[in-house]
Parts: structure tokens; C-alpha cells; sequence
């Protein structure tokens, strides 16, 4: 059954679900970084506290989270269609996976950021350091190693989601795992993707851990 | 006019609905190049009060002026072009853990905009002033905190200030360590005449190295001076328990009544009454035996003093204090001295 179709099939899957996780973690990080920023600064404890704002962003990014990821998927289908001209394919699946990973990897961004000592941060401002100057030079740097393991997380959890994506068309190795081993009763192949998820989940893991500890000087 | 003025400062802080007075109407001089003590008991207040003097705690009355800008008027961009001119180093020294040795000493200038290459220059040079040229590609957690502290010390010489904040500079590190950071804190004072602040809860460290101190107890200012006249003779409660009270423990209160020692008198003495034997001619004198429940000698602001607590039978008292004030000895009667 494993026939020259079939491998590249999976191939072309495994090519679809990296696609996804790296774009959607990436769009994910151009929004959810500044806003777990915000968030962090934000806070009643944080440098420049605004419980308005904090407010705001606190239950939007927790509404967005609530939401289960397949529904999200089909609520979104408009949304989809307008930006990408489509709703199924792994392109078009990046779309909700950014959606849904924004507010979770604000969340992680601002517990990072949260973590930072905040006596360095009291000695960063009796030098004279502004708002801006204490979250590039201060937060973002000590909070790096932090960040980088809340990525690695934030990875891990995107592959899922876009596997996930398979049961309405998303593409990737969840989108094989669906069509083959659920509708077709094709275990094996079933069997292969999710092996060969499970080893990209580790790989993913063992590059972003690698790199954080390579990054910490505590 | 001084160069530190703080005019009836008051701070409130509400917490949980509770408004709590941190400190109560302190007004202080201190001039440039002093080297200022301010001590007290944890929660006495003073690690607010010294966050006022640069307004990351901004006090709820009164004014702070620092070479005659009042702090409270000054802009966001004002404030912090006024804070590059005073530094502060904490008790945890709170450097940058993912930033180099060098990096964190040259901070204070990139954050002012300076080129990194003239930052690092810069930055090299207060090693070689601190003593730790060997340790630039080093990161913080590699280093001992009395090497950390250096460090910070070197990061805040770093923008030239005119004022160094000191926090309970010393109290995480261990008796030899705090020496040789008073004593760079010293050298830094006479080389490049920074007026030093230093908040602590230490007296060794106040009689070591200041040249003046204010008391601080649950938020009020209760004595300031010169550090010989108050270890002379501490006026406040808070003085003489900081200043008597301390390293009292071994004292065998209860043999007193045993030895008919009614009143215990405090003696202070500087290095030239130590040529003559004044306890041993006064015992001769007045015939009667005196215990020596404590001596020491301590150095005060570089001078040599000597302070002992004598148990004396109380009605020989007025002879007895009369003596010592003539052979030009500081006495004073102390109650409690546990």
C-alpha cells in the first residue's frame, strides 16, 4: 500500500503541516508579541499600568481562547475567504491558526515578561530609561530565554491545531490522517502521519529547548 | 544651598484600602561630596525616603531639590535626564543576568543614546576602578555578590553622576566583603568627590564610612548629625538602640543585683584617654568595685573610639560621672542596653 502515490502523498504533507506551523506561528508572533507586550506593561504592576486598556485586551485575547479551535475554524470560513480567496488548503488554514494562536501566545509572552526581575527593572529607571527603552533593552532581552520556551510551546500546540485543520480540508499530514485512516478505515496510514507528528512535535521541541539554553546566561 | 534638600517630605501609600504613612514630615540637608548615612530598622521607612531623592517613589507633600530642581516639577523627560546625574546600586544588585559584565556596565550609556563601541570603552575603564578587569566577558550569575556589587558600582560611576544612592548596599554580603565595598565606596568619594547616600541598617557600616547620619524610625526623622556626636551620645530611643543595643547580648543581667550594680553608665572614649588607666585611678579613687559589663573599641568615621558599659553602685553615681567628664570622657546613664 505504501506505493510511490501514497509517499508522496505524505511528503507533500509533511511539507503542507511545516508551511502551516511556521507562517501561522510567525503571524502568530507579529500579533501576539506586541500584545502580550501590552499586556504585561499594562497591568496594574506593570511599568506603565492602564487598567482600561489592560482590560480590554484581557478579555479579548480570553474570548478568543475559549473558543474551541474547530469552531473557530468554521466561524472564520468569511473571514478566510475574503483575505486568502479560500477557505480550505493549508493556506487558507494559516488564517484561523493565526487567529487562534495570537491571544495564546500574548498570554505566554506577558507570564514571560511578568518573570522579569523587577529590580533590574527599578534600576533600568533610576538610569533615566523611558518606557520604550526598559521593553526593548530591559524586558525583551532578559525575558529572552523565556519567550524562546513559550515559542517552543506555542509550536507544538499550532502543529496540533493544524492537524486538526485536516477535518474540514486544511491539508497537511492531519488532513491524510483524516481522509485515509478515518474516512477509508486506512489505519496504517493513519498510523504513519501520527508518528510522523509525534516526531515533528519532538523535533520542534528539541531545536526551540536547544536554543533557549544556548541563549541563558542565568 | 545643599545639593540634596529634602523639605518636609511626607508619603502615603494605600494599600488594600489601608492608607499607610511611610514617612512623616523629613526634611534633611546633605551637602556635595558628604557621605550621608541614613539608618533605621526594617520598615523604618528609609528605603522609601531614598527613592524620593531620585522620584522613583514620588512623595505625597513636600519637595525634594537636587542641585536646586525641584523634582516635583520637572517632566516625564526632565526626571529622567535629572536621574542620569544619580545613581543607585541595591541590595541585590539587581544587574542584567543575560547581559555581559562589560554590557551591563556600558547600559547606562546606551540607554542614553551612546554608540556601543564608545560604551564599552567607557565601560572597560570603571572595571579597571572597581578591580575586575579579568571578568568583562563574564555573566553576572558567574560572579560572588561582592564582585556583583562592584559591578553595579561600575555601572553607576558609568553616565558621571554627582549623587550615588546606596540601598542596603551591603546587606547581602558577608563582614569582609562589606569592608572592601565601603572602602571602594570611599575611594570613589575622595577620587571623583560623589556625594554618597547610604541606607542601611548596619551601624558598623554608618560608623565606617559616613561622615553624617539620620535616624529613621516608623517613618519620622527622630535624629540627624555628625556620626561622632550621635555615637557620643545618641539622643533618640531609636538611636540608642541602634547605637548602645548593639552586639549587647553577652551582657549577664542577671548578676547585677548579685554585684549591688544599680546603674549601668555608657563610656565613650577617644584614642588619647587611652594612656591613662581612668577606670583603674577612679576604682582607687572612690574605693569601691566597679564591673565592666562591656568594652569594645570601634572605628568611628576613622576614628579610634573606645566604649564601655560600666555597673556601678548608685550612689556613687554623681562622683562617678563627674570623674569621667573630667578626664574628657563621654558618659551617659543607659537603661536598657539588651
Amino acid at each position: 500500500m505504501f506505493n510511490s502515490e501514497v509517499t508522496s502523498m505524505i511528503l507533500k504533507g509533511i511539507g503542507e503541516t511545516l508551511y502551516m506551523t511556521v507562517f501561522a506561528t510567525g503571524f502568530g508572533y507579529l500579533l501576539g508579541l506586541p500584545l502580550g507586550i501590552i499586556l504585561a506593561v499594562s497591568d496594574k504592576d506593570g511599568i506603565k499600568p492602564n487598567a482600561f486598556l489592560y482590560r480590554i485586551l484581557d478579555v479579548l485575547s480570553n474570548i478568543l481562547r475559549s473558543i474551541p479551535f474547530l469552531i473557530l475554524l468554521i466561524l472564520l470560513i468569511p473571514f478566510t475567504r475574503t483575505i486568502v480567496g479560500k477557505s480550505y488548503g493549508s493556506t487558507a488554514t494559516i488564517v484561523p491558526l493565526v487567529i487562534a494562536a495570537a491571544p495564546f501566545i500574548a498570554r505566554m509572552v506577558e507570564s514571560s515578561i511578568k518573570e522579569v526581575d523587577g529590580g533590574v527593572i527599578e534600576a533600568a529607571k533610576s538610569m533615566g530609561a523611558s518606557t520604550v527603552t526598559i521593553i526593548g533593552k530591559v524586558l525583551l532581552v532578559e525575558a529572552r530565554t523565556s519567550i524562546l520556551t513559550g515559542a517552543t510551546i506555542a509550536i507544538g500546540t499550532i502543529l496540533g491545531y493544524s492537524a486538526m485543520a485536516g477535518t474540514v480540508g486544511g491539508g497537511g499530514l492531519g488532513d491524510i490522517a483524516v481522509r485515509y485512516g478515518y474516512y477509508r478505515y486506512q489505519e496504517d496510514i493513519m498510523i504513519v502521519t501520527v508518528i510522523l507528528l509525534i516526531v515533528l512535535v519532538q523535533l520542534f521541541q528539541l531545536i526551540g529547548m536547544k536554543l533557549a539554553a544556548r541563549f541563558d546566561h542565568r | 544651598m545643599a545639593q540634596i534638600v529634602l523639605d518636609h517630605i511626607s508619603k502615603r501609600f494605600e494599600i488594600e484600602g489601608k492608607t499607610v504613612d511611610a514617612l512623616q514630615d523629613i526634611s534633611l540637608e546633605i551637602d556635595k561630596g558628604e557621605i550621608y548615612g541614613i539608618i533605621g530598622m526594617s520598615g523604618a521607612g528609609k528605603s522609601t525616603l531614598v527613592r524620593c531623592l531620585n522620584f522613583l517613589e514620588k512623595p505625597t507633600e513636600g519637595k525634594v531639590l537636587i542641585e536646586g530642581h525641584n523634582l516635583g516639577t520637572l517632566s516625564e523627560k526632565q526626571l529622567r535626564e535629572q536621574r542620569r546625574d544619580i545613581a543607585m546600586i541595591f541590595q541585590h544588585f539587581n544587574l542584567l543576568m543575560q547581559k555581559t559584565v562589560l554590557d551591563n556596565i556600558a547600559f547606562p550609556l546606551v540607554i542614553q543614546g551612546e554608540k556601543k563601541t564608545a560604551a564599552r570603552k567607557r565601560a572597560k575603564e570603571l572595571l579597571t576602578v572597581v578591580g575586575l578587569e579579568e571578568k568583562e566577558k563574564a555573566y553576572p550569575s558567574q560572579l560572588s555578590g561582592g564582585q556583583k556589587q562592584r559591578v553595579a558600582i561600575a555601572r553607576a560611576l558609568a553616565s558621571n553622576p554627582h549623587i550615588l544612592l546606596c540601598d542596603e548596599a551591603t546587606s547581602a554580603l558577608d563582614p569582609q566583603t562589606t569592608q572592601s565595598i565601603l572602602k571602594l565606596l570611599k575611594e570613589i568619594n575622595q577620587k571623583y568627590g560623589i556625594t554618597i547616600v547610604i541606607i542601611t541598617h548596619q551601624m558598623d557600616v554608618i560608623r565606617e564610612v559616613c561622615e553624617k547620619v539620620a535616624i529613621i524610625e516608623a517613618g519620622h526623622l527622630v535624629e540627624h548629625g555628625s556620626v561622632v556626636d550621635i555615637f557620643n551620645h545618641p539622643k533618640s530611643a531609636a538611636g540608642k538602640k541602634l547605637i548602645i543595643g548593639e552586639k549587647a547580648s553577652p551582657v549577664v543581667t542577671g548578676e547585677k543585683s548579685q554585684v549591688g550594680n544599680d546603674v549601668i553608665l555608657r563610656t565613650v572614649f577617644s584614642e588619647n584617654s587611652a594612656f591613662e588607666p581612668v577606670i583603674a585611678n577612679m576604682i582607687l579613687r572612690i574605693g569601691e568595685p566597679i564591673s565592666i559589663l562591656k568594652a569594645d573599641t570601634m572605628n568611628v568615621n576613622g576614628i579610634a573610639k573606645g566604649e564601655m558599659l560600666l555597673g556601678i553602685p548608685k550612689n556613687r553615681q554623681p562622683e562617678i560621672e563627674s570623674y569621667l567628664s573630667e578626664k574628657g570622657l563621654e558618659v551617659e546613664e543607659v537603661e536598657q542596653y539588651v
